[in-house]
């Protein structure tokens, strides 16, 4: 008769195989006592039937993941930090050249774009500021808007600097953080990159208006500028915006290319996923600000820009 | 900078998406989540010991901080979602679907962090000796924490059924 019982956690290992692999000589205790003993192999299938209704109840719950997107896409979004490691074999600069050689247009074309980001997010706040009356596609629980925007007043902030500083591509959708004011009520945050930063030479070569009508659909504008010579086509680069309702929120967006045909745009308090094409910007929003002021709207909604002519100065 | 993570990335990319959706329930958002592990992959220097493992412990970080966002967020206000596409399951099957990832959801909130970790390690096909490196159990306390586990979800599970079976009668 043995001893002593195998405990349950012995048990779970030996069916996991942990006990093989790792501490043989325990594994051929468990054996041997399990030959042995009736009630510790009773207990042995209960601890199975447990693991095979848990795995089978978290198979359940698994929806279809689709394919990944390739493999270059994420080196070519990792970015920058590549070009720092010394190693440079043939077949490294093989591979950098073969992804980097066929989006560098679009690439290019994103990175030069520096973002004047005009996200009205509350198509009815546009209505009640400027009389439009654009379709709202969202369903917003007004009253609980505004009275955040009543419990948090705007600050002044000044960041800019910090932002201007921080133009680095280590912190995908770093985004800053910005008043429940600002995450409500810009309704036009018409954008016009700051001097500070880089001077425009261009005229705005990008606007956007959203699918508004579409369902799901998010109303917002974009005004995308063009920058000469950029220094790293592929990287992100942060920008500053003006708004239109005042200068209290930390006017900055980040425009950091994802792959060949795709860019994260973050904003303050969100950000943007789309696909770029030719004549549409496609993609789901999310909101990124955390503690206190988020928008609420859900992760995953969709939308979509078209281009525009670009309205005058 | 490229190895280990490009073997890695087909190998491992449906249990890391699946691994994150247990967490934030956004199928969507854990494929955007699984892509942003493997972007800080690349530009992590040195490569970690154990690249697998840091993977999903990377990934376990984003999804709890992306989890807490999205409760805070959910009850603000409504999207009117985009039409279904074609192929897409019937309404009954999405309403099924969804109703069995609920229950799951919350059996998975009857145990505490480290045990949700050990537990979701081992199914996405961890070795015990890996799940102790990522939670800081003691390797010889693993299989205690998932024997644990096991028994509070699948007992907080059948009890939702129950629940929600008895429900149904009324």
């Amino acid at each position: 008769m043995p001893r002593q019982h195998i405990d349950d956690g012995v048990l779970h290992a030996w069916l996991d195989g942990a006990l093989d692999s790792d501490t043989g000589a325990e594994g051929q205790v468990v054996a041997r006592h399990l030959a042995e003993c009736a009630e510790c192999r009773g207990r042995l299938e209960e601890a199975r039937a447990s693991k095979a209704a848990v795995s089978a109840m978290l198979s359940a719950s698994g929806v279809p993941v689709p394919p990944p997107p390739a493999f270059a896409t994420l080196e070519s979004a990792a970015g920058s930090k590549d070009d720092t490691s010394a190693s440079s074999t043939p077949e490294r600069a093989k591979r950098r050249s073969g992804w980097r050689r066929g989006p560098r247009v679009r690439l290019a074309w994103a990175a030069t774009i520096a973002v004047a980001v005009s996200a009205g997010l509350l198509a009815r706040e546009l209505s009640d500021r400027r009389g439009v009356d654009l379709p709202a596609t969202l369903e917003y629980e007004r009253e609980a808007m505004q009275a955040e925007r009543n419990e948090q007043p705007s600050r002044q902030k000044s960041e800019q600097n910090a932002e201007a500083a921080a133009e680095d591509r280590d912190i995908p959708g770093a985004a800053p953080r910005t008043d429940a004011d600002e995450l409500a009520g810009r309704a036009r945050l018409e954008a016009t990159p700051s001097p500070a930063l880089i001077a425009p030479t261009t005229e705005a070569t990008g606007c956007w208006r959203s699918g508004a009508r579409t369902p799901g659909g998010i109303p917002a504008w974009l005004r995308l500028r063009e920058y000469p010579d950029p220094a790293e086509p592929g990287a992100g680069r942060t920008v500053e915006y003006e708004s239109d309702v005042g200068a209290a929120s930390p006017p900055v967006a980040h425009w950091e290319p994802l792959g060949a045909d795709s860019v994260r745009l973050s904003l303050p308090g969100l950000e943007l996923r789309l696909q770029v094409e030719a004549d549409r910007l496609a993609g789901t929003f999310r909101e990124t600000t955390g503690e206190g002021g988020e928008r609420g709207v859900p992760s995953g909604s969709e939308l979509f820009f078209e281009r525009v002519p670009c309205p005058g100065p | 900078m490229s190895e280990p993570w490009s073997s890695l990335y087909g190998e491992v990319w449906e249990d890391l998406v699946r691994y994150i959706d247990r967490r934030v329930w956004d199928p969507e958002r854990s494929q955007e989540l699984a892509q942003e592990v493997f972007i800080r992959a690349l530009r992590e220097n040195p490569i970690p010991e154990s690249p697998r493992a840091w993977l999903f412990t990377v990934a376990a970080n984003l999804a709890r901080d992306e989890a807490r966002r999205a409760i805070r967020g959910r009850e603000k206000l409504r999207l009117v979602r985009a039409e279904p596409q074609d192929g897409a399951p019937s309404p009954e099957e999405v309403l099924a679907v969804e109703q069995t990832r609920e229950r799951v959801r919350r059996a998975l909130e009857a145990l505490n962090e480290r045990e949700k970790d050990a537990l979701l390690m081992v199914e996405a096909g961890f070795s015990y000796a890996e799940i102790a490196e990522a939670t800081g159990l003691a390797p010889g306390a693993v299989g205690t924490t998932l024997s644990r586990a096991r028994r509070k979800v699948s007992s907080a599970y059948a009890e939702l059924e129950g629940g929600e079976d008895a429900q149904a009668a009324h």
